[in-house]
């Protein structure tokens, strides 16, 4: 059975939430079903704060790809791509999907990822090893990474969702580079307002197919119709 | 702190260790009451050591180092404090370099991952570059051995204009 998982991005929480707009699109014309992984990084385990960073995460996706019976699709948004290139080397794995994300090679870390970013989102340490968007309040998020997004309160629940994660998510140096030698497709937000477009093609050249969408950072809130869509395009290609 | 956050070469990361498999790589649930506490003292003297680089006090950064420290420069190693000290005075007669920790990681008992914003001005206060980067710390004690810089892809550097890969630290 085919399945498709999704990897969230950084510094939020409630993958189910993100994806669902896309997850319900694609199940709908396809019949697959969808998990999204829950990040220990961002607090969505039991583990404690500050305590869990990419190898827990990278775990938390392998389990899942373990618990897959038949090829899955992994989707990554942003830092997910991250955690896909330490977790997703698996022999359930057939395609890839990244929007404004990172295929690192090994010994990369996502702070280094973003290294040379003009305008970094800033971030303030707290007391428990995590890490959070600082300085931000609903309505400047909204300006920033969903900027596309129509709905009012699609806005108001994904700044709910904004949350710590453990720095450790941000410094640990990958040891794999999963996407190498796998299909996969890059969706490329050419309005995105915090990952540069020039970044996001770098890393959109390591993929074996790219596409522009005109979209902010958020995709698959804003146009969930042009994710599902791509998805719906590469699950069709394996029949 | 120091090298301006152009690529070290990957072998140096695999030398400390990094680039086994995560999994594999020290249990983190072993002694850690103890641990910690070694940890949060260690993590003072690392952030006391970023202060000392970015206010140019050399002797108290030098302080921190271990006799034989092992530093990058460029594609090439410094070794002991000597060539350190001989390093930064010359660095410092052409940039000032802020590096800022944000956060601190233990990614085994002996090695942090420090991710800094960093901020280079040139001697009349224009800034040169801003830069967000992961330093690996190894530490022997609460004294730094080595410093690696977690390197950007490849491609990325190349991304990167030459006056930018100018070793300004």
């Amino acid at each position: 059975m085919t399945e498709i998982l999704f990897v969230h991005g950084a510094l939020v929480r409630d993958g189910d939430w993100w994806w669902r707009p896309v997850a319900e699109r694609v199940e709908d014309a396809t019949g697959v079903r969808s998990r999204a992984i829950a990040l220990p990084s961002c607090g969505e385990t039991e583990a404690l704060a500050g305590t869990a960073g990419l190898r827990e995460d990278a775990e938390a996706l392998r389990r899942a790809l373990d618990a897959v019976e038949g090829s899955a699709l992994v989707v990554g948004h942003s830092y997910g791509g991250t955690v896909i290139a330490e977790g997703a080397d698996h022999p359930s794995v057939r395609e890839l999907m990244y929007i404004s994300s990172y295929l690192p090679e090994a010994g990369m870390a996502q702070g280094a990822i973003m290294s040379d970013e003009r305008d970094p989102v800033q971030i303030a340490p707290q007391e428990d090893g995590t890490l959070r968007v600082d300085g931000y309040d609903q309505k400047s998020f909204t300006a920033r990474f969903l900027q596309d997004v129509q709905d009012l309160s699609a806005q108001a629940e994904a700044w709910k969702r904004v949350t710590a994660q453990s720095a450790s998510a941000f410094v640990t140096p990958t040891t794999r580079a999963a996407w190498q030698g796998v299909a996969s497709t890059y969706l490329v937000c050419t309005q995105d307002r915090t990952t540069s477009v020039e970044l996001q093609r770098i890393h959109a050249a390591r993929t074996t197919r790219a596409i522009d969408v005109n979209t902010g950072h958020h995709p698959f809130l804003s146009r969930p119709d042009l994710v599902a869509a791509e998805l719906i395009q590469s699950l069709r290609s394996w029949s | 702190m120091i090298v301006a956050g152009r690529p070290t070469d990957a072998t140096a990361v695999e030398q400390m260790g990094l680039m086994r498999p995560l999994s594999e790589v020290g249990s983190r649930s072993q002694n850690r009451s103890d641990s910690t506490n070694r940890h949060a003292t260690a993590e003072q003297s690392v952030r006391a050591a970023y202060a000392a680089y970015s206010a140019q006090r050399l002797a108290d950064l030098l302080a921190f180092m271990t006799s034989d420290v092992d530093w990058p420069d460029r594609n090439g190693r410094l070794r002991g404090r000597d060539e350190l000290r001989s390093y930064w005075t010359k660095q410092w007669a052409r940039t000032r370099t802020q590096d800022v920790p944000t956060a601190i990681a233990w990614l085994e008992d002996a090695v942090c991952a420090v991710l800094l914003d960093q901020t280079v001005r040139s001697l009349d206060g224009e800034v040169v570059s801003r830069a967000r980067l992961v330093h690996l710390l190894q530490l022997d004690g609460l004294l730094i051995s080595r410093l690696d810089i977690v390197p950007l892809a490849q491609s990325q550097s190349q991304a990167i204009p030459d006056e930018k890969k100018e070793s300004h630290t």
